[in-house]
């Protein structure tokens, strides 16, 4: 039966551990993470009861997506030559 | 004054072409159904007015300056820049509203995008002695 795997990273086929510790969780749950070198983790709580966290970077929302940009690009260049599609007809998707 | 809506090309228009002929066959799943009801309506309110307070359309700035074309955005859900953002700008003639771009780039929402998505870099190690306890 197939399944969905992700596919290491380069990155993630030369991880070793370099740090492990016991711990224990204070009165609110909390745990402390020695040495941490990232400030926002995504967190996997896994069905063991084992935790992965991953480390993570915020992104501004107001950022526009790479592909986003490049389809921006090319509808300027072609706008700024006059181009673009026929009018659309909205009339048939508008409901009510 | 109502708008025409025009896509820009290639990609908005064949985007467009692609979601309204899967539409009529009834080729859109869940989410492509989702994402076009919102879509439709932002282009409704475009259209009508493009400064519906629904759309919460504004001129981007950086852009404007980067294309030397005065490029807006607006919402597709109101005021939920997450829920996606069309990006336009007046033209090619007059009465012209011209759809230069999406968000979120229908790539993104493919089955089996997150195959693609990379995580963040782990952080390089520093070495240290191992602690033990």
């Amino acid at each position: 039966m197939p399944t969905a795997t992700l596919k290491c990273s380069k990155a993630a086929r030369g991880i070793s551990i370099v740090q492990h510790y016991d711990i224990a969780a204070d009165a609110k749950n909390r745990i402390s993470l020695r040495g941490a070198t990232a400030k926002y983790f995504h967190v996997q709580a896994l069905s063991n009861g084992s935790y992965v966290l991953q480390p993570r970077v915020l992104v501004s929302p107001d950022a526009i997506p790479a592909r986003t940009l490049k389809m921006l690009e090319s509808s300027v260049a072609q706008l700024k030559k006059g181009k673009a599609s026929a009018p659309i007809d909205l009339a048939r998707f508008i409901e009510g | 004054m109502a708008f025409l809506i025009r896509m820009g090309q290639p990609e908005m228009e064949s985007l467009w072409l692609d979601l309204t002929t899967r539409k009529q066959q009834g080729k859109l799943d869940k989410d492509e159904e989702k994402f076009f009801k919102k879509l439709v309506k932002a282009l409704g309110y475009l259209k009508e007015n493009p400064r519906h307070n629904s759309l919460a359309s504004h001129e981007i700035d950086d852009l404007t300056r980067k294309y030397g074309l005065k490029i807006f955005q607006s919402y597709l859900e109101n005021n939920t820049p997450s829920a996606g953002r069309l990006f336009w700008a007046y033209g090619p003639d007059k009465g012209d509203i011209t759809v230069l771009a999406i968000e979120p780039h229908p790539e993104d929402q493919k089955r089996g995008a997150y195959q693609r998505i990379k995580l963040s870099t782990f952080p390089a190690a520093k070495p240290k002695s191992h602690g033990k306890g």
